[in-house]
């Protein structure tokens, strides 16, 4: 042993933590060290299964984590090269999401764990979203999260771990949720994200007036509910007027881009008001970060808006890569780690009889 | 071979939350080692690895440790949907983590089982019905020998779904009495609940006689399906013209 090597006496405490994620419809598991190193993840889409029904079917779903989540935990450990034994810690997702899945992930975690006599750490999966940044750079608190998934759009003040202030969240669909939705209007199929995408890299933005829920009002709420009634009225009024009833590909495409390009001056005019109240709170810092998270954030278009958005406003814009901005394994496994890191070393971990929570937003403590 | 490593090949941990309560046992050789059973008709992965915790506290005592357990008995259903995930996923957990294989006892069996330890020997029929919680019912008919055994183990093939009328029927019309047990209050008048020690002692003799099968959930009918609740109306779009 070198007794000078600095990063021995930096990392004297080292974690490895196994993460387990099966809120929604991917069973996903990793295993990652407290440098940040991610040593093997494996992960199972159930895509295929929900395909033919244009959305995640609950039941559909509970069972299909059940089939797989062995056989991702096995993949997740024979990657890693690791066995359960080498483990500090097993987290896993305990809510919020689809509880049928949810109880089948945290079970296993704790089964594994209480067999190894290893600590086991319930994640929230919003917390877990709201730290990958940190994964996947040197991000310090505090930092302004943009969280954008198919079941979540929220902006939150992260001040550090289990230290969350929500400035607003959506008062009805997700905008991951939206996207699906008039990908299905659209005939585009699913996931409903890309294929919006896509379809409108051929469309014009202002080729149809779409409405800004929310625009110019106070506060960082969401809507996106009347969004997407007004694309479905669009194309009604569209079939309607056509001679037989069919509607261009060029409306399609423009109707699509329309409804993207809407969707980011509603992400923008929110997220204003929140970097104002951010930089109020947070006087010193000169240059704050804004932290995407969640599979929305995959959206190039969107991405470039942000990106833009955070130029002008003189911010630091932190986004994860696509594998850790959807919902991943490793995500769970680093939220553990920054639980273990905070809690210290005699910290036993959370009690195995802790429940599955189908809702529980993140800045609400677990005892309220 | 150490005489340890002999004995630990009887050792079946058998675990239960597919209906009304919670049970854990620990079987080795011939008898029970400990066992737990509560209420519990929610929040199931809740209690579980608490009271497994206790029980592998009180069996350690033995000098019996988790390395030592050959198989996880679990019932597999049909029952409560979540109760059965829970347990699923905790006994296939602690098969994954100590690399052991599962033993599935169908919980038409496990009913069947407390209920012939409390018959006459001379009980020739057993229909277990389980609630479904929807209008038809699980059912499967078991047919004993006269030694009060059921030799048939797996037959998914012969569960169906019924309704309390047509059960009724059933019942009326069997040439033989058929007693009926299971969780259906209205038609199960004399109620055995799932006894936890006899689901492990059911589990070790077919471990022991190498014919168990790794647990399955056990589903009769498809996934519930959601449908929207006002359908889209149909919009048919153009083909893009040939370039």
């Amino acid at each position: 042993m070198q007794p000078d090597s600095p990063s021995l006496i930096v990392h004297a405490k080292s974690f490895l933590v196994l993460g387990i994620e099966s809120s929604c419809d991917e069973t996903a598991a990793a295993v990652v060290s407290s440098d940040k190193t991610i040593l093997g993840q494996g992960l199972h889409s159930q895509f295929n299964d929900h395909r033919s029904f244009g959305g995640v079917v609950p039941e559909i779903a509970a069972r299909a984590h059940l089939d797989q989540i062995e056989r991702v935990i096995s993949e997740t450990m024979s990657a890693a090269r690791i066995g359960f034994s080498d483990l500090t810690a097993v987290a896993a997702t305990v809510g919020p999401g689809l509880i049928g899945g949810v109880i089948v992930g945290a079970t296993t975690a704790k089964a594994i764990a209480l067999a190894h006599g290893k600590k086991f750490i319930g994640i929230n999966h919003l917390e877990a979203h709201a730290l990958t940044g940190r994964l996947s750079s040197g991000l310090e608190f505090p930092y302004l999260l943009l969280l954008v998934s198919g079941g979540h759009s929220q902006i939150l003040a992260v001040h550090g771990v289990g230290d969350y202030r929500q400035y607003g969240s959506s008062l009805d669909d997700a905008l991951g949720e939206a996207f699906d939705k008039v990908a299905k209007m659209l005939g585009l199929g699913i996931p409903g994200g890309p294929a919006v995408e896509q379809c409108a890299k051929s469309g014009r933005s202002d080729g149809f007036a779409l409405p800004r829920p929310m625009q110019g009002r106070a506060g960082c709420d969401f809507s996106f509910s009347g969004l997407k009634t007004a694309v479905r009225l669009t194309l009604e009024s569209l079939a309607a007027k056509s001679s037989n009833g069919m509607i261009s590909q060029g409306d399609r495409s423009d109707l699509a881009a329309s409804f993207q390009a809407a969707a980011g001056d509603c992400l923008l005019d929110r997220l204003h008001n929140a970097v104002v109240r951010f930089r109020r709170e947070h006087p010193s810092l000169s240059v704050p970060p804004l932290v995407i998270a969640g599979g929305v954030a995959a959206n190039q278009y969107l991405r470039g808006r942000l990106e833009s958005f955070a130029e002008v406003q003189g911010l630091t814009l932190v986004a994860p890569p696509l594998a850790l901005c959807t919902d991943n394994g490793a995500m769970i496994a680093w939220a553990g780690i920054e639980r273990l890191r905070l809690q210290g070393g005699d910290w036993p971990g959370d009690g195995l009889d802790m429940a599955t929570r189908p809702r529980w937003p993140l800045d609400q403590s677990l005892d309220s | 071979m150490t005489d340890t490593d002999s004995m630990s090949k009887n050792i079946i941990l058998a675990i239960d939350s597919s209906g009304a309560q919670l049970s854990l046992a620990v079987f080795q050789g011939s008898g029970i080692l400990a066992s737990r059973s509560l209420p519990a008709r929610f929040g199931q992965g809740e209690l579980l690895f608490t009271q497994l915790q206790s029980l592998m506290a009180e069996v350690a005592k033995h000098g019996i440790v988790f390395s030592q357990i050959a198989a996880v008995a679990v019932t597999e259903g049909p029952g409560s949907f979540t109760g059965i995930r829970t347990g699923m996923a905790a006994a296939r957990g602690l098969a994954l983590a100590l690399a052991i294989p599962t033993l599935g006892v169908s919980s038409f069996k496990a009913y069947q089982l407390a209920a012939v330890a409390r018959l006459p020997l001379a009980t020739e029929r057993i229909m277990v019905v389980i609630d479904s919680r929807r209008e038809l019912h699980y059912v499967q008919e078991f047919i004993l020998n006269p030694a009060g055994e059921c030799e048939c183990e797996w037959e998914w093939e012969e569960a169906f779904l019924a309704s309390s009328a047509e059960v009724r029927q059933r019942l009326e019309s069997a040439a033989t009495p058929i007693h009926v047990t299971g969780d259906v209050a209205e038609l199960v008048l004399d109620w055995s609940p799932i006894d936890i020690a006899l689901v492990a002692r059911h589990a070790a003799s077919l471990w022991a006689r190498g014919s168990g099968k790794l647990a399955e959930p056990f589903y009769l009918r498809p996934p519930d399906l959601s449908q929207p609740k006002k359908p889209l109306r149909e919009i048919h779009f153009a083909t893009e013209p040939a370039p």
